[in-house]
């Protein structure tokens, strides 16, 4: 239902580019217009794992990775992702549930799970710069994941397991 | 295999999410679909002179837009009151109101023709204070005047009560509206589908939203469906007429898939928000503590639509006087209409803000008295058997005293003093205390039922069909559980549905802490039946007495042998397969006179004990510890409890300090998480989650629901902190961090 191909960009292809970006291993080229952040584009081409919560980089539901570093795709312009590798919450299980995933499961980590995907990447790249990060640490990085469900110690909780699990 | 029944078990749809494979309403999209959105009144109260969409119609991409005259049905809705329309015939009532609806085949065009359509007004006086409102003079907004609804109760002889008293309390408080801000807006997707329009929405209420579109749009019932996949959050704010019309309007009249979904800046500023309010208190206690009689006047700002607006007043006046004994009261309870934006339900429901209040009056009487802020209610809480404050008579589990004694055998309750003495410099702390209450279901007077479905599969499988809109709560897992359960089969055999009005039944909202309860409850009846047809075949079968058959996983035993459940589904007529079984939730016996809506009968309670720290330099407030003691009845699933606990707690954390919507004439001023302030998870402190089980006779399990009543207790603890640690008795909220240093001052001055 979501394979997706009609563009929602205007018709008349005024000013449309082509965007050549790696996303979760897969080389794409998206046809763009010069205007459209990058959370519209993956969403456009099906990547729907990449919520929408704001559209003003405050809620963190849009995160996705971006040669490895958080972003807000919400933000960022499409065409400043050109060449870039991207990684939405799908890259997470190539093979299998990511410990992560499986730790936020287990955890209760997930209600309406919307923020989820923007939090497991956030945790991914926490824990790809640093091996052993300490609970405030990961509630530092965790701040800038808007959660309305829990109260946030489902998600630490999950992370820390994996951290000690290290 | 009731073993499973309160131990962990991981939420079915937890692997869906964490990998991104589940479509929320705003994922939904098929080639060639429309982009929906709305020209909106910028004006609070104003008469439509003219509607020009002539332009606007030109913009490229633009197929067609809709105003009140496409629409062939009432053009009205409203849960209670249809008193909103889905686009405006004639007057707009707040910043917001919808006027036209357009599709568009793009975001850029959508927006432009929007920004194109003209409207002339004709500006109206309006009016943005509820007591200003309930005036002679008031300008009105609907024609039935602005005063919504009033509710008053009285009990016992409240003039006596205040006679009998040694001390007389009186206080102020007052309350903003309040955003749910679920993470996902309002969202939908629609299509014609076999004839249907079908909708699938974030909603709490798709049966509800089928009769809605009925009526609003002329539309008989049968031709269409609603569907509720899980979805992005609720907390009350998708319980109701969201964009569920404006996708089957464009749907049916186009017959082409539409989109919808709102800004976070347009959903603050249009849906639904939990109510504003002032209240006025006075309450009257003897020396040892004890109650003696408690009035109040609830004022609710129901802004400009009714949506929910008398029913949750109504429960701010049942819950006005908290858990405890009060032998003499009245209480007046208001809901006024407004120019500004729209109160409706929200997790809580009227309780929070008169849980504040209240509790603040306790706090007031035990310093008046200097006794203790546990004892005095200790003294006053509710037993079973006891009349509440609205008296009427609690005949099932009341477990408010059970969570006070349980609070002070909790790791904060042992090491606050300590955790107090260990401020630092210009930081101050202190502790907190709050009870609360909060009636499951939707009360006396409203039809309030479930009907479950349960279903043999080919492979001797089992399918649960949920009935009740899963927002992520986790209800479905609840109904998995609860079937696996009953079922004798492991969680694996189950599959389950979320609703759909044309393969579920309808069992009524997710709202109001009832969805575990009433659908458990529901299921475990429909299951019986199943159960007992399964056992009819399997003895037939196997020659044997149907006594000495046992449903064991995916087979049924008896001494005679064994038949598979694959089996059993052959030998069964295909009616017998499908199982349905209807109840409706209990109601009291007593105080039926009052209205609609209240009282209730079924209870869960709560004992809140907070720790803060008080910056006296910035004014600052920071909650360092927490803990919530609540009486839920059985907790079948602790991760899900948990987390139900946790999630309430930090939206009444943030209650108490950041949250509140500033509105300027109509408007509000932090519509995004810029401005609006949410807690993060460095705010949220270690919360200690305790349950006090309370065997709830008439509930699943001994289950009561947990949804909502920890939300209620979170301001009133964190300003019965800031009082301990600074000596401010804060009555607004948000805490303001200017009034606290200002009062701080003040009293330093008093010699």
């Amino acid at each position: 239902m979501v394979e997706r191909t009609g563009a929602i960009i205007k018709a008349q292809g005024v000013g449309i580019m082509k965007v050549k970006i790696t996303v979760n291993g897969e080389k794409k080229v998206f046809e763009i217009e010069p205007s459209e952040k990058l959370a519209d584009t993956l969403r456009r081409y099906g990547y729907t794992e990449v919520k929408i919560g704001c559209r003003s980089g405050n809620c963190g539901s849009c995160t996705v990775l971006l040669n490895g570093k958080p972003i807000r795709s919400c933000l960022k312009f499409t065409a400043q992702a050109e060449g870039a590798y991207i990684e939405t919450v799908k890259a997470l299980n190539k093979d299998g549930l990511h410990p992560l995933q499986k730790a936020f499961i287990e955890a209760g980590a997930v209600q309406c799970g919307f923020c989820t995907p923007g939090m497991l990447l956030t945790a991914k790249a926490l824990l790809d710069a640093k091996e052993k990060p300490t609970k405030d640490e990961v509630k530092e990085a965790l701040k800038g994941n808007l959660c309305r469900c829990t109260g946030y110690k489902q998600q630490i909780d999950a992370i820390m397991k994996v951290v000690n699990g290290r | 295999m009731k073993a499973i029944i309160g131990k962990p078990l991981n939420r079915v749809d937890g692997e869906i999410k964490v990998t991104g494979r589940h479509l929320y309403p705003s994922d939904m999209w098929e080639d060639g679909t429309l982009l929906l959105g709305l020209k909106r009144s910028v004006h609070p109260h104003a008469i439509i002179k003219r509607v020009d969409t002539q332009e606007a119609s030109k913009v490229d991409g633009v197929v067609r837009i809709f105003t009140y005259k496409d629409i062939s049905g009432t053009n009205r809705y409203g849960v209670v009151h249809k008193d909103q329309q889905v686009l405006a015939e004639e007057k707009v009532r707040y910043i917001g109101d919808a006027i036209c609806l357009v599709a568009a085949t793009n975001r850029e065009a959508l927006k432009e023709a929007i920004d194109k359509i003209k409207v002339e007004y004709e500006v109206l006086p309006a009016v943005f204070d509820p007591v200003e409102a309930m005036k002679e003079n008031a300008p009105k907004i609907h024609k039935s005047g602005n005063i919504l609804q009033h509710t008053t109760v009285s009990y016992g002889d409240v003039e006596k009560g205040f006679k009998e008293s040694d001390i007389i309390i009186e206080g102020s408080y007052s309350v903003p509206f309040i955003d749910h801000t679920p993470m996902e807006t309002e969202a939908g997707f629609a299509k014609m589908q076999d004839g249907k329009i079908t909708v699938w929405a974030g909603t709490q209420t798709p049966f509800r939203d089928r009769k809605e579109i009925s009526k609003a749009l002329g539309i008989p019932e049968e031709k269409i469906r609603v569907i509720a996949p899980f979805f992005g959050g609720g907390f009350g704010r998708k319980d109701g007429i969201t964009v569920q019309i404006y996708l089957a309007l464009a749907a049916y009249i186009l017959k082409r898939p539409v989109k919808i979904y709102y800004s976070r800046e347009e959903s603050i500023q249009t849906s639904y928000h939990r109510h504003a309010a002032v209240m006025y208190y006075k309450t009257g206690a003897k020396r040892d503590g004890m109650l003696t009689a408690v009035q109040a006047r609830l004022i609710f700002d129901t802004g400009a639509y009714a949506s929910f607006g008398g029913e949750v007043m109504s429960l701010g006046v049942e819950h006005f006087a908290g858990p405890y004994r009060v032998p003499n009261s009245r209480v007046d309870g208001y809901a006024v209409y407004t120019n500004n934006i729209i109160g409706g339900a929200m997790r809580g429901f009227g309780v929070p803000q008169v849980t504040f209040a209240f509790e603040s009056q306790m706090d007031k009487i035990a310093k008046a008295l200097n006794m203790d802020r546990w004892e005095i209610r200790y003294k006053n809480a509710l037993e079973h058997g006891d009349k509440t404050a609205i008296g009427h008579t609690l005949i099932y589990s009341t477990g408010v005293k059970r969570t006070l004694k349980k609070v002070r055998e909790s790791n904060l309750w042992k090491g606050k003093d300590k955790l107090i003495a260990e401020s630092t410099p210009f930081k101050r702390r202190g502790w907190g205390i709050a009870c609360s209450y909060q009636g499951g279901g939707l009360g006396v007077g409203i039809p309030d039922f479930a009907e479950a479905k349960v279903e043999l599969l080919p492979s001797g499988r089992y399918r649960v069909y949920g009935g009740i809109s899963d927002m992520g709560q986790g209800n479905t897992t609840g109904y998995v559980q609860i079937a696996s359960a009953a079922l004798n089969a492991p969680v694996e055999m189950i599959e389950y549905t979320t609703p759909d009005t044309d393969r579920t039944l309808d069992s009524g909202p997710s709202a109001a802490s009832r969805t575990t309860y009433i659908y458990g409850k529901a299921l475990l009846g429909a299951i019986e039946l199943l159960k007992d047809e399964i056992l009819q075949v399997a003895a037939e079968k196997l020659s044997c007495p149907k006594n000495s058959c046992k449903l064991i996983d995916d087979r049924v035993e008896s001494d005679k042998g064994t038949i598979h459940l694959s089996e059993i589904y052959k030998l069964l007529p295909e009616k017998k397969r499908v199982s349905t079984f209807y109840v409706d939730m209990p109601i009291s016996k007593d105080r039926r006179d009052i209205g609609s809506g209240l009282p209730h009968i079924v209870y869960a309670y709560a004992t809140h004990l907070a720790v803060v720290e008080v910056d006296i330099l910035t004014g600052k407030v920071r909650v360092i510890g927490y803990c919530s003691v609540s009486d839920v009845g059985k907790v079948i699933n602790p991760p899900v409890f948990e987390g139900q606990v946790e999630g309430a707690v930090a939206q009444g954390i943030g209650a108490a300090l950041t949250e509140g919507i500033k509105l300027k004439d109509g408007l509000a001023l932090n519509n995004n998480f810029t401005t609006y302030i949410v807690p993060t998870a460095v705010d949220v402190p270690q919360i200690e989650v305790i349950a006090v089980e309370s065997a709830e006779p008439t509930g699943p399990f001994g289950l009561k629901g947990t949804g909502e009543i920890n939300v209620d207790a979170p301001p009133a603890a964190v300003v019965s902190a800031i009082e301990n640690a600074v000596g401010v008795r804060v009555s607004s909220l948000p805490v303001s961090p200017e009034e606290i240093i200002k009062s701080i001052e003040v009293e330093d001055a008093i010699p």
